[in-house]
């Protein structure tokens, strides 16, 4: 088994004149939960169907288990499990029979497939809704039909597109679950969202896209580290002069100071005790404060700092 | 065999639908190839009319005149009195009413006759227009011999002569005198059948696979595109033998006769030919439609104009030489003079001509197949 379980390599995918993917390189290892995290439209759909071979791209290479993805590249597809973003499951077979037919499309023996199809009705908590058509279930139901069909085949490799679009807490939360366990059981999981909390809740690794570019990637913690925010500070104050709030800005390790509507946002660049040293000021300077809290920096900030635009856009 | 199996499962579960399409479009072939067969009028009758004649004339043009609308209609007398006139023309126990005046013969020779002859007629009646127009023949014969310088005498001799020749009138087909069998009639509507009950329901199951988000989940699984595909068609091939089974059964229960012949066994090859085409246009369509409502134009647009193009509707022969050139290009046309050469054949061994436009509308199949396919290639690596 080769180290990375795909290899991408200066990937170039256009739409006539829209580059969707520009220059992209990526490498998954086994064994990760890697999350490819970026807004809407900054090809992280392109950049699976590519993976997937379902796209012709222009340029680049794109490797599978070691080997060059095609079309017929039917024995790294056989490892390969696949959960496209849209619902994709037959209006007119069951619940069961629509993960027996998608299982069936990779294992032929009748009862090793009889007794995955199970595991995978297990898996999904889809136990008492087996003989429903998919118009009778739920959007969060659905949604775990959907991955309950892509996995049932036990691949080394998940693909998950954007999977809890649409889907309420509870099931998020289940599926989260579910693609942790199944990265316990052995499996390397590619999970692309536009919801940086899921991808920080679950991925061992992480890029960002934006454009068609890869602008970063790392571990959570690699990619907050990349950027200059260490700890956000908010208080809320009644009142605040101009000359309090240039001196808050010299305070050590503060780079940026932002008071709107009675908030007041202060941002420190690392150091320890910033919060400390923040309500001393306002104490000795008798600064009247209500609530405060402190939060260390998201991926949205990191893609803020990287891009300069918000990430969450369009999240919910 | 998991995409056929689900190929079968999905059609079951449109049965009713397919079923409700066959016996619609089943009946409109029964009711058309009915209504057709009863409206074929082999025999040419000319119609006779009831005309009250008073000729005042005591010439040899008037009797000539009385002579010869009595070959083609029936004379009476004029009832005597107005409203005894009136009663006859309005219970139509007359149809027209004719005057020929005093010295008609002398005044016709003279070039002011014709203006002279009375003729009533019940108001917006057909039947003036019909005598009348047999009148003025009768009389412009006659003035040609006159103005030749023949005398009167002869000249309604040789006029009730000419008058007595008639045009030979012939249908354009079926010149032969055996009358065509309900059958033929009901083959003849099958390209238009077919064509709809494959593109509407064959298409409607192929579309689920077709649709954007199953195919592309298809396309990534480690069953092959081909092996994907040769289900399909299996699943299509099962398809097409059952309407086409359905419909030979039906054909079977009401023209048992002619499906017992050589003309019906034939017929039934014919259909079972056009249905594998059709099934390979519905093929072809389904590789551009993403939804039923497309599916729906594509059905139409195939079914009608192949259908009238091809003669299904609108006999051959009343096409222009252009349209029936252009015919040439779709496989109804095929079908049509297939079944039609098929009611002259007697045994096999005539049934050459007919295997050879087998040949062609199975050529046709091909060629929609082979671009479906092609289509569908082309479309492997796009989401």
């Amino acid at each position: 088994m080769a180290e990375y379980v795909i290899e991408i390599e200066n990937l170039v995918k256009r739409y006539k004149e829209l580059v969707a993917l520009d220059h992209l390189n990526l490498a998954v290892k086994e064994g990760e939960v890697f999350g490819l995290l970026g807004p809407n439209g900054s090809g992280k759909t392109t950049a699976i169907s590519c993976i997937l071979s379902l796209l012709q791209f222009d340029k680049g290479s794109v490797k599978v288990f070691g080997t060059e993805m095609q079309p017929d590249s039917y024995d790294s597809k056989r490892q390969i499990g696949v959960v496209l973003q849209n619902v994709a499951v037959f209006e007119e077979l069951t619940v069961q029979e629509n993960i027996d037919y998608f299982c069936g499309l990779y294992i032929k023996e009748k009862e090793k497939r009889k007794q995955y199809v199970e595991e995978a009705i297990t898996f999904s908590g889809l136990e008492n809704f087996r003989k429903f058509y998919p118009k009778k279930l739920s959007g969060g139901l659905l949604r775990r039909l959907n991955i309950a069909c892509g996995i049932a085949h036990k691949p080394k490799l998940i693909i998950l597109d954007e999977p809890t679009v649409a889907v309420d807490p509870q099931s998020r939360n289940r599926i989260l679950e579910g693609i942790q366990k199944l990265n316990r059981e052995g499996a390397t999981i590619i999970y692309t969202s536009h919801y940086m909390e899921e991808v920080e809740q679950i991925c061992t690794r992480i890029a960002i896209l934006d454009k068609g570019r890869c602008v970063a990637i790392g571990t959570k913690e690699e990619l907050k580290a990349m950027i200059k925010t260490g700890e956000k500070i908010h208080l809320e104050v009644w009142e605040l002069k101009p000359e309090q709030l240039e001196e808050i800005r010299r305070l050590r390790h503060v780079y940026q100071v932002d008071y709107r509507d009675g908030m007041l946002e202060i941002r420190c660049s690392g150091g320890k005790h910033n919060l400390v040293h923040i309500l001393d000021y306002m104490t000795t300077q008798d600064i009247s404060f209500g609530r405060v809290y402190a939060e260390l920096p998201t991926l949205n900030d990191v893609f803020l700092e990287i891009t300069g635009k918000e990430l969450r856009d369009s999240a919910e | 065999m998991q995409v056929f199996k689900v190929f079968c499962k999905v059609t079951n579960k449109h049965k009713s639908q397919f079923l409700i399409y066959v016996i619609i479009y089943l009946f409109i072939a029964i009711a058309m190839s009915r209504s057709i067969q009863e409206s074929k009028v082999m025999e040419f009758d000319k119609v006779s009319l009831k005309v009250a004649v008073e000729n005042e004339d005591q010439g040899e043009l008037g009797k000539g005149l009385v002579s010869y609308l009595k070959g083609n209609n029936q004379i009476k007398k004029i009832p005597a009195g107005t409203e005894a006139l009136k009663d006859a023309m309005y219970y139509q126990e007359i149809d027209y009413v004719l005057v020929i005046p005093q010295d008609f013969t002398e005044q016709f020779a003279a070039g002011t006759g014709e203006e002279l002859l009375e003729g009533t007629a019940v108001p917006g009646s057909s039947t003036a227009s019909l005598i009348e127009n047999e009148i003025r023949q009768y009389l412009d014969t006659v003035e040609m011999y006159l103005a030749a310088g023949i005398n009167a005498s002869r000249a309604v001799e040789l006029s009730a002569a000419d008058m007595k020749r008639e045009a030979e009138v012939n249908f354009l087909e079926e010149n032969d005198s055996q009358p065509l069998s309900s059958g033929f009639y009901f083959f003849q509507y099958v390209p238009y059948v077919f064509l709809v009950i494959m593109i509407l329901g064959l298409g409607a199951v192929m579309k689920t696979f077709r649709d954007k988000d199953l195919s592309a989940r298809n396309k990534c699984s480690a069953m092959s595109f081909l092996q994907q595909n040769v289900q399909i068609i299996l699943g299509c091939i099962l398809f097409t033998l059952a309407v086409f089974a359905f419909f030979m059964a039906m054909a079977f229960c009401l023209y048992r006769t002619y499906m017992c012949s050589i003309q019906g066994l034939l017929s039934a090859v014919n259909a079972l030919v056009f249905s594998i085409c059709a099934a390979s246009i519905a093929w072809f369509c389904v590789q551009f439609v993403r939804s039923m409502p497309e599916l729906n134009v594509l059905s139409n647009i195939f079914s009608l104009s192949f259908s009238f193009l091809g003669g299904v509707f609108v006999s051959l022969e009343l096409m222009s030489e252009g349209v029936q050139k252009a015919a040439k290009f779709i496989p109804s046309y095929w079908y049509v003079i297939a079944n039609r050469e098929i009611q002259k054949v007697e045994s096999f061994a005539q049934a050459g001509s007919i295997y050879q436009l087998y040949l062609v509308v199975l050529v046709f199949a091909l060629a929609f197949f082979a671009a479906g396919l092609l289509v569908n290639r082309m479309k492997l690596r796009t989401v």
